[in-house]
């Protein structure tokens, strides 16, 4: 094969491979869409199977992820300052998405099983909308749908047994409807901007 | 002279409420109205030193919480964290926002509801108390 002949070829081979590329990227559905309040995953990533439960004790596993939007917030009910903070917003985003019609399913993880017990949680969770969600269960499930959702979480110590305190990711996670990690919403949160955002996403990713 | 020293130690016996806490005000205190039964809430507002010396918060109580400590909320590398810090000592003309995400006042033990209503707290400083009233509200944002 001449050096013309050879180079010929490696044109055409990369530009099938471009090619090949291009159709991939448009198959996989992902669009590239700008947000302004977090960060869309070019690849959304699947979630280990997992089972907690909810706080009216039915199974909470990755069946109640599928075939809707989901935001998920870990946090736990003995934190008067930041987690209110956030499930106020969340209701105020959940009550502006329900009027432009893009049901989206807010749950509230807790990182504190051993403090928030199903009464607990429901009481504290229902306060804010009787449509969230509250789940929690074992260490080691909790440790484990962190992990897969790339949440941290991480027990303090305080001055007596029962007074510790609990570090935690401040990221909202939004899951696909098929039930897959498909961004991060970080800290401020702002009602206008992530409403705006949410109804972008599931608009164009339906 | 006699009669001086009887006065001396009846004026001590009194409470002193306008030298406690010299200088130390607290601006639009309010506590975050919480789901029933929570074991924890929060209070808010401003504390601003208006004196010529600092002052030390060493503790603050209430009748309506076990216990009552000054907690500051912060994020580092993504994560919430929530943290003591009292005893809080403020400089002359400081002040220091109370405010959600930030510093605030740490409610523990809740003894009663306090859905709407009102609260109590004493801000005890070396040299006595500063009493505030403090109403349980929503956030004026909400």
């Amino acid at each position: 094969m001449s050096i013309a002949k050879a180079t010929i070829v490696g044109v055409i081979a990369a530009l099938a491979a471009l090619a090949g590329l291009l159709v991939a990227t448009s198959m996989s559905g992902s669009k590239n869409i700008e947000i302004q309040t977090g960060t869309l995953l070019k690849q959304p990533r699947a979630i280990e199977a997992f089972q907690l439960s909810d706080t009216a004790g039915a199974v909470f596993d990755n069946a109640r992820l599928q075939g809707h939007w989901s935001l998920l917030f870990a946090g736990f009910t003995y934190c008067p300052d930041v987690c209110p903070t956030t499930l106020a917003m969340l209701k105020g985003l959940k009550t502006r998405l329900d009027s432009a019609q893009t049901p989206v399913q807010v749950v509230f993880l807790s990182v504190d099983p051993q403090r928030d017990t199903p009464e607990k949680l429901e009481r504290y969770v229902h306060y804010f909308s009787p449509d969230f969600i509250g789940a929690t269960g074992s260490d080691a499930e909790l440790e484990k749908l962190a992990r897969s959702l790339s949440l941290v979480y991480a027990k303090v110590p305080g001055e007596t047994p029962e007074s510790y305190t609990v570090d935690h990711s401040a990221a909202l996670v939004l899951v696909n409807p098929q039930g897959q990690v498909a961004g991060y919403f970080l800290p401020p949160h702002r009602v206008d901007e992530l409403s705006a955002d949410l109804q972008r996403v599931v608009r164009e990713q339906g | 002279m006699r009669c001086l020293h009887w006065l001396i130690a009846a004026a001590s016996m009194l409470p002193l409420p306008l030298l406690a806490c010299d200088g130390l005000a607290l601006v639009q205190p309010w506590i975050r109205e919480a789901p029933p039964g929570a074991a924890v809430m929060a209070g808010y507002g401003k504390l601003v030193n208006n004196g010529s010396k600092p002052v030390t918060i060493a503790s603050i109580s209430s009748p309506d919480f076990g216990s009552v400590e000054i907690h500051q909320s912060s994020m580092a590398d993504g994560r919430m964290r929530m943290r003591r810090a009292d005893p809080l000592t403020l400089a002359p003309g400081q002040s220091v926002e109370l405010t959600p995400g930030g510093y605030h006042l740490m409610l523990m033990q809740t003894k009663q509801p306090l859905l709407a209503g009102r609260s109590h707290l004493l801000l005890h400083c070396a040299d006595g108390d500063l009493a505030a009233d403090f109403p349980v509200r929503a956030p004026a944002s909400e």
